[in-house]
């Protein structure tokens, strides 16, 4: 029972963690990305899409990596080359990827609202907690041992000393945009061929700005990011248990679905008290 | 002597219109301590910063170590041994000391940090020149003083034998100054040449070996400061002689008013009193300011602190700046026929250049700017027989007035402020300047996390007493 509930934990948790440590390279090194959902969404439907037309969800995964290295790096180059609003770029690519991506499906498919379905084999079924473990544990050690970690920390709190020291934190920037991008669309990616089988519309459903929350409710520190992307997956699975359980009051579904969301909003504006935001966050 | 440290020969270097740096020459020994002095523009950081290449020169060259060099940017200066401590320190709060220091000393992102060598090396350093730190607090944790020798330990850590400081006195209080011109001097010792950037004389006498005079972007004299008076070096520093300021005060009787100007919670001040606020910065003026604000009547002046961005409009005109705090005085049709003359009589009055009210407050000097900010704050629409303008208001706020300016501004703005008080009007005085405050105050209050810890009055103005209390020491 314990294994089971902690086993769906993880799973819907995955997205989750992947999208919000993208969230933390990216604000760790001072640039605010709110594109998270976007991005997000370009790794689900890219994923799902080349894993329909090669078989192979490992290809499709590639290729989400590809596209989201791609957003990433248009982000980096809206806000650093032609230094546009951060929020304004960043909602613009959300924008964009929410009207794309049924464009795309119906030239694909002639529907605007899915993927045709993955077979089984076509699918993940454990690997990308696998990759998540070690992304993980990658991101972790960044911050903590290695010098490219401290240059994205500082060109988050004081690119000025970073400069100084004789590092570009604009070179930082564009480095940690990118991973960003790849890690919010590998996110995305195991929605669409981990936790489900094929694309659908909404199928996001705000996970980018939850991961956003959980950033924030983590304090911008990888560890306890990851914690609370765990304490968010547990809402969620709260809620998909209580829709399925033989309740003797009957609740409206929406009021269910609603739990997570609600308890981002509760989190977010009661229990984070003093936010530590990066000094130099979105400047 | 010993050897030649760096050599800049006729460097020029000019922004757009301004010519910063003419001709500059300098020369610094090894192991001496260099003082570059000069007023503000003078164009002492932009040499500067040719040096340390941040900025490159037109033309002229740059020998260090007997060896011609041009840096394409900083950090090849910082491996030839050049190193700057900015006047705003380059750490960053939330980090360690020790991940400060280490910031930028390995080119390969993805090595680790050598946490054991690195701290061995810093701890070495740190004890052999005197500067104790402990490597694991957040740097926001340390004073200010702590910090400037984190920013110090930076520069050791990379092996630079030649360090810039850039006003590096300007945030510390009496003590700390003097700890630190002891670790100057240690640094010395052990063969490190230092270039020191500063306008306060006093410490040019107190511990420069030699020192280069800055004018208008020139140089115009290389001293040893220990031949020179205070009043000799400053009078090279501006060009020609100074008239000082005159101040009725010691022949006058200390006659005390009860008549209050303005109650604060803390304390009064008096008609006819100037009330000096000391203390280093942020350690409770804010607040005292803030007090002062709310209680703020239509007959009172302010100088705030940040000019440029409290009491200017830098792309509007003279006139509309000074419409901003003196539109109550005027009717509700605000006629530039009937204003204008008036802001003419300020510009003429404080010898505002140039003296034409349309042009854009950013098109002036900083000196000039700070008149024309204490001018306005001066004048006030006279309402009886004498048509005096400038009678000025019955509380006047100071906070760092003479940030920033030359001597001869600052000169005027003090004669200024004095009148304010012979008149029999109150001023409040708020500057880390203690030298000003010396010369100004009839009363002063010391600030100390936040509290008034010590009151001197006039006859018992004593510099090291008041520098200890800034530094929260009990002086008995």
């Amino acid at each position: 029972m314990i294994l089971s509930w902690a086993m769906s934990i993880l799973r819907v948790s995955t997205p989750l963690i992947f999208a919000s440590l993208g969230g933390l390279m990216s604000e760790r090194s001072g640039v605010i990305n709110i594109a998270l959902e976007g991005l997000m969404l370009i790794g689900a439907f890219t994923a799902a899409v080349v894993a329909l037309m090669t078989h192979s969800p490992y290809l499709g995964l590639m290729a989400a990596i590809v596209a989201g290295a791609l957003g990433g790096l248009f982000y980096a180059f809206c806000v650093l080359k032609l230094k546009a609003n951060q929020i304004i770029s960043g909602t613009a690519i959300n924008l964009l990827a929410m009207g794309m991506i049924p464009l795309i499906l119906k030239i694909l498919y002639g529907s605007t609202g899915a993927t045709p379905n993955l077979e089984m084999n076509e699918r993940f079924l454990s690997f990308p907690l696998v990759l998540l473990v070690f992304i993980c544990a990658l991101i972790f050690a960044l911050f903590k041992y290695t010098h490219l970690g401290l240059w994205i920390s500082f060109s988050g709190e004081h690119p000025d000393a970073l400069e100084s020291a004789g590092i570009s934190s604009d070179k930082i920037r564009w480095f940690a945009l990118t991973c960003s991008g790849i890690l919010a669309s590998i996110g995305g990616a195991s929605v669409s061929i981990y936790l489900s089988s094929g694309y659908s519309r909404n199928m996001i459903g705000g996970r980018g700005f939850m991961s956003l929350a959980a950033m924030i409710l983590g304090r911008w520190r990888p560890k306890t990011t990851v914690l609370a992307c765990l304490f968010f997956g547990l809402c969620d699975v709260i809620q998909m248990r209580l829709q399925s359980a033989n309740l003797s009051i009957a609740l409206p579904t929406q009021l269910i679905q609603i739990i997570p969301y609600l308890m981002t909003l509760i989190v977010l504006t009661g229990l984070v008290g003093k936010s530590i935001a990066p000094k130099a966050l979105g400047k | 002597m010993l050897g030649v440290a760096l050599e800049l020969r006729k460097i020029s270097k000019q922004f757009g219109q301004v010519l910063a740096n003419h001709k500059v020459d300098l020369k610094v020994h090894v192991g001496s301590i260099h003082a570059i002095i000069g007023e503000n523009g003078a164009g002492k950081s932009t040499a500067m910063k040719i040096l340390c290449g941040f900025y490159h020169q037109d033309s002229g060259e740059i020998i260090v170590k007997e060896k011609k060099v041009r840096w394409p940017s900083p950090k090849e200066a910082l491996a030839s041994g050049i190193g700057m401590v900015y006047q705003h320190f380059m750490l960053a709060g939330t980090h360690t000391v020790f991940e400060n220091i280490v910031l930028g000393t390995i080119d390969y992102p993805w090595s680790l940090i050598q946490k054991k060598e690195a701290r061995l090396k810093i701890e070495k350093l740190s004890k052999y020149y005197g500067l104790a730190l402990d490597l694991d607090v957040n740097v926001e944790k340390l004073s200010v003083g702590e910090q400037q020798r984190v920013e110090i330990l930076k520069l050791l850590f990379r092996d630079t034998d030649i360090l810039i400081l850039d006003e590096p006195t300007a945030v510390l209080s009496p003590i700390e100054i003097e700890s630190f011109f002891g670790q100057l001097r240690n640094l010395k010792n052990e063969g490190k040449t230092i270039l020191l950037i500063t306008h306060k004389l006093k410490e040019v006498k107190a511990i420069a070996d030699k020192a280069t005079i800055f004018r208008d972007g020139k140089t115009v004299a290389e001293i040893t400061p220990a031949d020179f008076s205070i009043e000799a070096m400053a009078e090279l520093m501006v060009g020609r002689k100074l008239v000082g300021i005159s101040d009725n005060r010691n022949n006058r009787e200390e006659e005390k008013s009860s008549e209050v100007i303005i109650s604060l919670p803390d304390f009064k001040v008096h008609a006819g009193e100037i009330v000096g606020i000391a203390g280093v910065e942020g350690n409770g003026q804010r607040t005292i300011i803030d007090q002062t604000l709310k209680l703020r009547t239509a007959d009172s002046g302010m100088l705030p602190e940040k000019r440029l961005e409290e009491a200017l409009m830098l792309g509007a005109s003279l006139y509309e700046n000074f419409l901003l705090t003196k539109w109550r005085q005027f009717s509700w049709w605000l006629s530039p026929k009937i204003i204008m003359p008036y802001v003419k009589e300020v510009l003429s009055r404080f010898d505002i250049r140039p003296l034409n009210a349309n042009l854009i407050a950013k098109n002036f000097s900083g000196g000039n700017q700070q008149k024309f900010v204490v001018g306005r704050e001066l004048w006030s629409l006279s309402r009886d027989l004498t048509k005096d303008n400038f009678k000025g208001p019955k509380f006047l706020l100071a906070c760092q007035p003479t940030r920033g300016v030359d001597i001869n501004a600052m000169e005027f703005i003090h004669q200024r402020i004095l009148e304010q008080r012979d008149r029999g009007h109150g001023v409040l005085l708020v500057s880390s300047e203690l030298d000003e405050l010396l010369r100004l105050a009839d009363r002063i209050l010391v600030l100390y996390r936040g509290k008034i810890v010590k009151e001197f009055k006039r006859s018992e103005f004593n510099e090291t007493k008041i520098g200890l209390a800034m530094a929260g020491g009990s002086s008995s």
